[in-house]
């Protein structure tokens, strides 16, 4: 027997997205099924759900006695760098509690007074606002407050492979935090190679760097790009320490600081490849299912037991391991391509490039704002037409609307239509909804099942033969 | 090509005259009217990307229904098809390579437009739509194809936007080596030969 699907914590309203409407798991027919019964050897979580972020706190202040911060004084000004992510999971407040601690710690420990806090953002103008206002920021630091984008005026940074550029108000500092999260969402694009670094390239950068990670190179040598940001003299120059919510498909497993930051990064690359590796490697076993999403935020991001709907709909591509470094690519590149046979592209990300596990997709709530090509590849079902109205407008998906217009993508007038029709396309009632839950999935019974009595073959599989090479293409053994 | 349903319309009377639409328009359709007394939108150039309406801290643009010149494409036939096929080859890219995830622009469009003209990215924005959706990630290929057109350093400098010349075939051997001994577990030498492969170096050397 299973317990009831546990309400997933709640997310902020946005402009990016219509009213907030009845989670997915509030209807009937889901269960909860827990990540530690499915893995019990992962590790207990210092936070999941609730509303006590104590621990949080406890484990911040705590992380941050083995950190050096003697090259800061009192009349520094000190950046808290943030990535907006950062206030997506777990509902966002553990993350300001972490933000909170370190700020109080520099205080006690340097009696610098000057500590603001950077928020960084996508691309919406708006959107650091919102989160400035949402989680009231300006209360917790006292005004020093501001938010940054990739729009905002550019430093140029000289690295070992040429100039890149940064974004001129993060750094403006004397020194400068890295106060990270290592949630692993992308996998397919950082491929473990660096996660704790990426904001350099990301969430730090200048949108003309944002574009050569992703365009520039491959999706493993890319992530040397912000490894190289972060070794610049520049970034050098201001870096003073970096700490980092560390996670794992049970929730929050720990604080981690270090100065060291390749440090940090080899404990974070350990406990992901170990933990989120036997999660992505599980979902990738499912065999047909629906995907329901139902986040704030957009829908490559949204998690179940820790692993984001992206992670599932590029799992099993082309029969490439995400982690495996071997294969160039986890999912299928235009530039791997022959050049001759480059013709018409569009079509073929379409037919290619995603799960084929993932029979039908329901959009309970999503942002819009982050083009899901391949997605239209698979019959798609909104609940609600101000949702479709949203997505319709939506500059990065121009097929929501060719699509919408010719019936392809459907309309339903509420969640449980769209779930009828859905099921009804893929041929199963297996269902999985994403989101934002870690530490347990919200999905049927039936898919449950399935889960449970995958888990230990997984699990060998992992340990005994996936899991060492992966290691061993990360010096990490 | 793609389609263009609205266009950008002004609140004199909440407008501050900030430039931040100016700033941030991928296509340089806004701009300071000549009497500096309101901002100015360029209809043929505006490719309905709304960033504009985002991005205005007064909220003084809201986007109206456009009634003409709603599908823009670049007018290939204008166009010897082997001079196209020759600078997307000399960009590294394949003409029919859709080198924007959001729009599906292709590199055939991209080379078209700067035969046809275009001196800087937002002049390529201008006339394909290229850069519509996020607005971020396909912004090197339009670099690429600008510098394959041979476009002059100061026209680019007409830009909002910094020149990234980064190109990972540029990395020199030496410096290749002493990353690959740093970090090995990056590929770098395994991934540039296969960009070199299918992306660049033979047709650069072919050039």
């Amino acid at each position: 027997m299973y317990q009831p699907a546990v309400v997933p914590l709640p997310f902020m309203e946005s402009v990016y997205q219509p009213p907030l409407r009845k989670r997915a798991a509030e209807h009937p027919g889901f269960v909860s099924l827990p990540v530690r019964d499915l893995f019990p050897e992962f590790p207990e979580a210092i936070y999941c759900y609730g509303e006590d972020f104590s621990a949080i706190r406890q484990h911040t202040l705590r992380a941050l006695e083995k950190v050096d911060m003697g090259m800061i004084e009192p009349g520094h000004r000190v950046h808290l760098l943030a990535s907006e992510h950062g206030f997506s999971i777990f509902g966002g407040w553990p993350y300001r509690e972490m933000l909170g601690a370190i700020r109080d710690a520099i205080r006690e420990r340097t009696g610098c007074r000057d500590v603001r806090l950077g928020v960084a953002a996508y691309r919406g103008f708006r959107e650091s606002r919102e989160v400035i206002e949402a989680f009231r920021l300006e209360e917790l630091f006292e005004g020093k407050v501001f938010g940054f984008g990739p729009y905002d005026d550019g430093v140029a940074i000289e690295t070992e492979v040429g100039t890149l550029f940064g974004v001129k108000k993060a750094y403006d500092a004397d020194r400068f935090v890295h106060s990270y999260y290592d949630d692993p969402r992308e996998m397919y694009f950082h491929r473990f190679l660096a996660r704790s670094f990426k904001a350099f390239a990301m969430s730090y950068a200048r949108l003309e760097t944002r574009s050569a990670y992703h365009y520039s190179f491959k999706n493993r040598s890319s992530n040397f790009l912000p490894v190289a940001i972060f070794k610049s003299p520049f970034v050098q120059e201001r870096y003073a320490f970096s700490c980092i919510m560390r996670t794992s498909p049970t929730g929050i497993m720990a604080i981690d600081a270090d100065n060291d930051l390749f440090a940090l990064d080899r404990r974070v690359t350990r406990g992901h490849l170990e933990r989120f590796g036997k999660m992505q490697k599980l979902l990738e076993s499912i065999e047909a299912c629906v995907a329901i999403i139902d986040g704030g935020r957009w829908g490559y991001y949204v998690h179940a037991g820790g692993v984001t709907f992206g992670v599932l709909m590029f799992s099993n591509c082309e029969g490439h391991d995400i982690m495996d470094l071997d294969s160039p690519s986890a999912l299928m590149m235009i530039d791997e391509v022959p050049y001759e046979e480059r013709e018409d592209l569009a079509t073929r990300m379409l037919r290619t490039g995603i799960n084929p596990a993932l029979k039908a997709v329901v959009l309970n709530q999503q942002w819009a704002g982050i083009p899901f090509l391949n997605l239209f590849s698979k019959p798609i079902f909104v609940v609600g037409r101000d949702q479709m109205e949203y997505l319709r407008l939506d500059r990065a998906n121009p097929l929501f609307k060719a699509m919408g217009d010719l019936g392809v993508i459907r309309v339903a007038d509420d969640f449980q239509a769209a779930m009828r029709k859905a099921r009804r396309a893929a041929r199963t009632d297996k269902a999985l909804i994403f989101d934002g839950s870690f530490g347990h999935l919200n999905l049927s019974p039936s898919l449950a099942d399935e889960l449970v009595q995958k888990a230990p073959g997984v699990r060998k599989r992992v340990e005994e033969e996936l899991l060492p090479r992966w290691l061993r293409q990360r010096n990490l053994e | 090509m793609i389609l263009r349903e609205y266009l950008p319309d002004i609140d004199r009377s909440l407008c501050r005259k900030c430039r931040k639409c100016e700033e941030i328009c991928p296509a340089a359709a806004i701009a300071l009217a000549r009497d500096e007394k309101r901002m100015a939108v360029d209809a043929g150039r505006c490719i309905d990307c709304q960033r504009c309406m985002d991005a205005c801290p007064e909220n003084a643009i809201t986007m109206v229904p456009r009634r003409a010149g709603r599908v823009l494409q670049v007018d290939l036939s204008r166009l010897d098809p082997e001079e196209v096929k020759r600078l997307c080859r000399k960009a590294g890219l394949a003409p029919g390579e859709a080198v924007c995830a959001c729009s599906f622009i292709t590199a055939r469009e991209l080379a078209g437009a700067v035969l046809l003209g275009a001196k800087t990215p937002e002049d390529v924005c201008a006339m394909t739509g290229v850069r519509r959706g996020c607005g971020i990630y396909c912004l090197v290929n339009v670099f690429k194809i600008l510098e394959a057109g041979g476009i002059a350093p100061e026209e680019r400098k007409k830009s909002h936007l910094y020149h990234l010349p980064l190109d990972p075939l540029d990395i020199p051997e030496e410096k290749l080596r002493e990353i690959e001994a740093e970090f090995p577990q990056f590929r770098l030498r395994e991934d540039i030969s296969l960009i070199g492969k299918f992306r660049g170096r033979e047709f650069r050397e072919e050039e």
